[in-house]
């Protein structure tokens, strides 16, 4: 009990002596620490079985304890978060304008933070851009060296990018208003999103704002794949198997080209305006549009414009995507309706007609993609006959009805032979 | 570590700026108003604090459950929160 008088009378830097000597750890002995330090070194002191070793041997363990249980956690909670930042952004999106004009200090102060390491500049990022976006030349500046670095996996999609993006920069000075910087600000806002969440990609970090970029990157990748598939069931030549297939889950498959459609066409706000994105709305907004009309226009249109576009865009819009999506499935229906009346019944239709003359002239790339998944269905005319007759059988119990028609007409015919 | 909280997730999500004590995760009102007499009104200086005991975990929350009579857990969801906003951005 004599060392604890001592200790308590001890300056800081004799305590702070003591306690190296004592093997614990070496820690700057302040007034706000002194207190907790002074216990630990009397806990060590009395006896060292209580005190030292339990910390000693604990706090290490502990902390290791806890940063291997941390990443578990954290990828555990991404996939779950991962909706709602994309909510967020959503809701965000909208409001733009008026954050972007309060936030600008707290912005700059950032960028003068943001050489401290890499890892934690792209989650304060992210975190940013989900209210408002910076000053865009700082960041592109900032940013293309990283990505030439760091883009070696997907190098086509970001090539392309960036060049739009410089290109359009270059428009952006020439057509110059307040408010139209304020949309392309905007604008450039989710296009960098979108760059970040591809760096992010690749970056091998840990933390869990990069996990929850990552996750929802994860879902992704997939979309250019399904995309193709879309496009010929979704045109009216369409295949019936396909269509039957997509049938029974149609939201998944659908989203992608609807998140695509959807996101060009909030890019046309922009657009009306600046004029800067131009080339995306022009391009797939061609490709909507002709995708009622001209089925290989569809194609060649949708299969350029790639899920570049689509990435952005799939963050900022929700709304319009189910509309889309319901429009999608509503020419589903149609395709699938008007198929199936063919393959039963009536030849002599146009649309029959059409592709028959699909299959004759092979003219596009995916046309013949239709014929063949056509073809096992609807082979021969005695297959769709039996077929038919299958149907309405087991919807009207024909046979049944047939067998007594069969019977009396019999019974009525040898009624007639007889007498 | 069972899922965190919105106000962990809140403060980790970015730098801490001039945000004030209680935004600590497992810091509310009461424990806020004990650390505030104690000196420790901004956030920065718990993480000071936090930095001065060279991220002791047990050393910290000692100090926590000292200066203003934290419970267990309160000092341990501040600890993490420190400890995983210092992984973020130090």
């Amino acid at each position: 009990m004599a060392d604890m008088d001592d200790l308590d009378i001890l300056s800081n830097a004799e305590l702070r002596a003591k306690m190296v000597s004592q093997g614990l750890p070496n820690i700057p002995v302040t007034d706000s620490s002194r207190k907790v330090l002074v216990k630990r070194l009397r806990a060590s002191l009395s006896g060292v079985a209580p005190g030292s070793p339990s910390s000693a041997a604990a706090s290490p363990k502990k902390s290791s304890n806890r940063r291997d249980t941390m990443q578990p956690a954290s990828s555990s909670v991404a996939p779950v978060t991962a909706p709602k930042a994309r909510r967020t952004l959503a809701v965000a999106t909208p409001t733009k304008e008026p954050k972007e004009i309060e936030r600008p200090n707290r912005m700059a102060e950032e960028k003068i933070k943001q050489p401290a390491s890499l890892v934690p500049i792209q989650t304060r990022r992210k975190s940013n851009t989900n209210t408002a976006p910076p000053s865009l030349e700082h960041r592109e500046v900032a940013k293309k060296p990283e990505t030439i670095v760091e883009e070696s996996q997907p190098p086509k999609r970001n090539i392309q990018h960036e060049k739009t993006l410089e290109v359009n920069s270059l428009i952006v000075l020439e057509s110059d208003d307040e408010e139209d910087e304020e949309m392309l600000k905007a604008a450039a806002k989710a296009e960098q999103e979108f760059q970040r969440s591809q760096k992010t990609k690749l970056s091998t970090t840990t933390t869990k704002t990069h996990e929850y970029i990552s996750s929802s990157q994860a879902v992704e990748p997939p979309r250019p794949r399904q995309y193709e598939p879309v496009v010929p069931s979704r045109a009216p030549i369409a295949a019936p198997a396909p269509v039957q297939s997509r049938a029974p889950a149609p939201a998944p498959v659908t989203s992608p080209s609807a998140i695509g459609t959807g996101g060009s066409s909030s890019y046309d706000y922009l657009n009306t305006q600046s004029g800067r994105y131009s080339s995306y709305t022009s391009s797939s907004a061609q490709g909507y549009g002709s995708a009622k009309t001209n089925p290989s226009s569809v194609t060649t249109s949708y299969r350029h414009s790639p899920a570049a576009h689509l990435y952005p865009n799939q963050l900022s819009d929700d709304n319009e995507d189910e509309e889309e999506v319901s429009q999608y499935e509503s020419t589903f229906a149609r395709n699938l309706a008007r198929l199936r009346a063919e393959k039963i019944g009536d030849r002599s239709s146009p649309y029959t007609r059409r592709t028959v003359a699909g299959t004759a002239s092979s003219n596009v790339g995916y046309e013949p993609r239709a014929r063949r998944s056509l073809r096992p269905e609807g082979t021969s005319v005695s297959v769709a006959f039996f077929n038919w007759i299958n149907s309405l059988d087991q919807k009207y119990g024909l046979k049944s009805k047939l067998f007594v028609l069969v019977v009396i007409l019999i019974l009525i015919g040898v009624y007639n032979l007889f007498y | 570590m069972s899922g965190t909280t919105q106000k962990y997730r809140n403060f980790v999500a970015e730098p801490m700026g001039e945000k004030s004590v209680t935004e600590l995760a497992g810091i509310g009102e009461t424990l806020g108003g004990r650390l505030t007499e104690a000196g420790f009104d901004k956030a920065y200086t718990v993480l000071g604090q936090y930095l001065v005991l060279k991220k002791d975990e047990e050393i910290f929350k000692e100090w926590m459950k000292e200066v203003c009579h934290a419970s267990s857990k309160q000092a341990s969801d501040c600890y993490n929160c420190l400890n995983d906003w210092c992984e973020e951005f130090l």
